[in-house]
């Protein structure tokens, strides 16, 4: 390929194999992300008596199957055991129900369009077609979220004296230190074998730019890093590098450092405007199939032709029977209801674990946040509360809601989780005025979604038996007979809304192969 | 059923009774469905939220284990994370609400299988269960006047991590607490290590 240019490339693949072949090969290359779709489905329109549905649980997955099952002409029901559909896309308001087990309790928030939370998924990076094709489809207006504010902090209680400092400053030490282990192997003849005389040349310079070295390539501080004095109108007097070895052993450095680089989180991230929950709000105006809220399926059996579905709904047990069925309910507790499935498909809905995610929000009465400059963006901590996120929407008004703790640690989410509310609240307010200044005077209300704690949720996101992610997933990718399982719990994207869209859509590919063999 | 059958479009309404293969379902009043999303469809337990069988469990003894999560006897220690679970849920009962709870938990039939999940020498577990038997029976069907339960209608898993929770010292070691006690002292005596995994395969076979 050396003397074939890229763009070259792909016009002689274009004249050989059509656009398809473009495509795939840009994809070979790296060009584009992934091969999804940005565009909803495009079923087979049904034919024959055979279009009854069933769709048990209205997350995310299940509101997408009831849409394109609807366009395409079958009839659709949807039970949802809560009081509300969305499952995990939950966005809180003032005076919602916050239906966590045991502990009920409502949302305090101000009642104002602008003060609302975002408890579960907050973010949509580029890369999600599913989701972002939905969003144009069904008319969910979106901004872009700052995921990444180089005026955050980094904190670490065993680090930098428990300072926090400018996540702007970590990058730029990082970068600098990083440059000068480059510079030292290139003065120790660490890449003679690799690399020409000139290549090591342009290795060097890229690197004392990179890291913006002295020309000794020493790393003695950038202006980068933040200035002591207003740079305005005096000169910029670097802030101290911090202590290299310190860094290294900080964790929370880490966090900072690679806030934007895993896939999901490469910015900008995107967020519907006024919640997430426009999403839900954005299928719901779409769809126009019964759903039946409160209505907690019991039961669930094939037969031969279709499936049977038991559940409670106003006080009755009731039993439809249904040509097919989609079920979203999530495994853990689909593991506790009556059903018939195969014993191999019961196991391997018996072997996902539950994920302990949670959130912790403050309505705060005075957005402080941005007299430090931050407008969106992540703080990271080594506390209990891990991260500190600052709303992008709604820049240089009066009030604002953060969020206070989101934390990936199950085992202290586990005992953040058996804490009462009002303790949470305490722990999550102390940890922040290590961060930010009088933090927690700003506080005029809090609220803690607890994930495995939520009614008719209990967790997120699904765990997969270790070192047998496939074999569960082969066993629950596929239909018994007229039963799909969906839900990002079936995907190889858990705790992603693009993972439940994905899901959904390759069941209803399993599903469009069994209605042509069923016709055929 | 008019209302039902226009809310509900297609699927057609059959009445429970024609249920094939399945287990009778009850109504749950309301107030307990809640019980039901964790311990799972007519509280027949749930290995992966680990809440167990609880359906047909004798009255007293569901009353019992309710007041003893109330109290903070049960479901506060740190390594008990099953247990913290439950234990909001009972701590804003009222003494009521609890008995009541406890007359259904005891109406609802007893679940008829369970799966095995835990393997062991049967015989082995037999000859320890000698010392179990003058409180909970030797059908392991329990004993109101010494507030031993039922074990025979229980899941395994769940009978595993109480044997080794009262062992360590997680359950029934609060000095208030005579009944737990008492059963945390016969724990003592499963030191073995695979003591517990026999016994609970025997009481598998009850
Ligand atoms: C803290 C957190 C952060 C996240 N961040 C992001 C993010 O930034 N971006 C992103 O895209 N995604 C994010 N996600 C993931 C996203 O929320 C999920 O991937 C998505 O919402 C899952 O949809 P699902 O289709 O799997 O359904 P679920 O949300 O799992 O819904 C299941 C439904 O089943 C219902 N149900 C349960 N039991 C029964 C029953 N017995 N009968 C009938 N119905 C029942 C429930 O009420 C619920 O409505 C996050 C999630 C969490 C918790
Ligand atoms: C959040 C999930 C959850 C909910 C909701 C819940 N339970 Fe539990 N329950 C559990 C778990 C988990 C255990 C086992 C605790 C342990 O391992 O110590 C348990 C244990 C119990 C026990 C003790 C059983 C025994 O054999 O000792 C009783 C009784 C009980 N629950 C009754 C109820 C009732 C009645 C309700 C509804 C009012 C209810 N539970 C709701 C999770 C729950
Ligand atoms: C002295 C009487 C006594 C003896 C002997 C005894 N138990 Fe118990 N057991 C009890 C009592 C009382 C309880 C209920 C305690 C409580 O309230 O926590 C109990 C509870 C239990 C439980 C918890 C059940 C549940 O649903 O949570 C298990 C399991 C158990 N016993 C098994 C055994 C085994 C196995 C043995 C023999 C090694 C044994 N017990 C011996 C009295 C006894």
């Amino acid at each position: 390929m050396k003397n074939l240019s890229r763009r070259k490339l792909l016009l002689l693949m274009a004249s050989i194999g059509g656009t398809t072949a473009v495509y795939n090969t840009a994809y070979a290359l790296g060009l584009v992300a992934a091969p999804a779709q940005g565009a909803p489905l495009n079923l087979k329109p049904a034919t024959g008596n055979k279009k009854k549905v069933l769709i048990l649980g209205g997350g995310i997955a299940g509101l997408c199957c009831a849409y394109e099952l609807e366009k395409a002409g079958y009839e659709c029901t949807i039970l949802d055991a809560s009081h509300r559909v969305g499952g995990r896309n939950l966005t809180l308001r003032s005076g919602d129900l916050i239906d966590e087990l045991g502990r009920p309790n409502y949302c305090k928030f101000d009642k104002d369009p602008n003060l609302y939370f975002n408890t579960g998924p907050a973010r949509i990076p580029g890369h999600h077609r599913r989701l972002l094709g939905y969003c144009k489809t069904l008319g969910v207006p979106l901004h872009v979220r700052a995921n990444e504010s180089r005026l955050a902090y980094c904190h670490d209680t065993n680090a930098f004296g428990g300072k926090p400092i400018c996540i702007g400053q970590i990058i730029s030490d990082t970068r600098g230190f990083m440059s000068e282990l480059v510079e030292k192997g290139v003065k120790a003849g660490a890449f003679d074998k690799e690399l020409s005389k000139e290549d090591i040349e342009r290795l060097s310079g890229f690197s004392k730019m990179y890291g913006d070295l002295a020309d000794t390539g020493i790393y003695q501080g950038t202006e980068r890093a933040g200035s002591k004095r207003d740079r305005m109108l005096e000169h910029v007097e670097t802030n101290d590098v911090l202590d290299f070895k310190e860094m290294l052993q900080s964790e929370t450095w880490r966090s900072a450092v690679m806030a934007s680089e895993p896939y999901d989180w490469a910015a900008p991230v995107m967020e519907p405007i006024g919640g997430m929950d426009q999403v839900v709000e954005g299928f719901k105006r779409a769809i126009k199939s019964p759903i039946l809220l409160k209505a907690q399926v019991q039961s669930v059996q094939t037969t031969d032709s279709g499936v049977k579905i038991s559940f409670q709904h106003e006080g009755q047990i009731k039993t439809l029977e249904a040509d097919y069925c989609f079920n979203n309910i999530p495994a853990h507790l689909m593991n506790g209801i009556d059903n018939n499935l195969p014993s191999e498909y019961a196991q391997a809905l018996g072997s996902i674990g539950r994920g302990h995610l949670f959130k912790i929000a403050f309505q705060m009465k005075k957005r402080f946040w941005e007299d430090e400059g931050i407008y969106g963006g992540i703080s990271y901590t080594n506390q209990k509360v891990r991260q500190l996120w600052y709303p992008s929407h709604d820049i240089n008004t009066e009030k604002g809601v953060m969020l206070g703790a989101y934390s990936w640690v199950d085992s202290e989410a586990m005992e953040i989780e058996a804490m009462d509310l009002e303790d949470r609240l305490s722990m999550a307010a102390a940890a922040g005025d290590k961060i930010h200044k009088n933090y927690s005077s700003y506080i005029e209300a809090g609220a803690s979604v607890m994930w495995a704690r939520m009614n008719h949720m209990m967790g997120c996101s699904a765990r997969l038996p270790e070192g047998k992610e496939d074999e569960v997933l082969a066993i629950l990718g596929k239909p018994v007979g007229r039963h799909f399982m969906i839900g990002d719990q079936v995907s190889r994207h858990s705790g992603w809304q693009e993972g439940a869209l994905a899901s959904a859509h390759n069941a209803l590919a399993h599903f469009s192969n069994l209605v042509t063999e069923l016709n055929a | 059923m008019k209302f039902v059958m226009k809310l509900v479009s297609g699927a057609v309404l059959v009445a429970a009774s024609t249920m094939a293969g399945a287990e009778k379902l009850e109504v749950i009043p309301e107030q307990y469905q809640v019980c039901t999303v964790c311990h799972g469809t007519m509280l027949r337990g749930n290995s992966s939220t680990k809440a167990p069988a609880i359906a047909g469990l004798q009255s007293w003894y569901v009353s019992k284990q309710l007041t003893s999560f109330k109290k903070e006897w049960r479901g506060k220690h740190p390594q008990d994370v099953p247990g913290t679970e439950m234990y909001p849920v009972a701590a804003g009962m009222s003494e009521k609400e609890i008995s009541a709870a406890a007359k259904f938990v005891a109406s609802l039939p007893v679940p008829t299988s369970t799966s095995a999940t835990v393997t062991g020498d049967v015989e082995a577990g037999e000859k320890l269960y000698s010392a179990c038997k003058a409180c909970h029976g030797g059908k392991a069907d329990g004993n109101k006047l010494l507030g031993a339960p039922s074990l025979a209608i229980q899941n395994d898993w769940y009978l595993k991590q109480q044997l080794i929770n009262y062992r360590d010292g997680i359950r029934g070691s609060h000095p208030e607490d005579s009944k737990g006690a008492s059963m945390a002292q016969a724990a003592k005596g499963l030191s073995g290590e695979h003591d517990i995994d026999n016994i609970v395969a025997y009481i598998s076979t009850l």
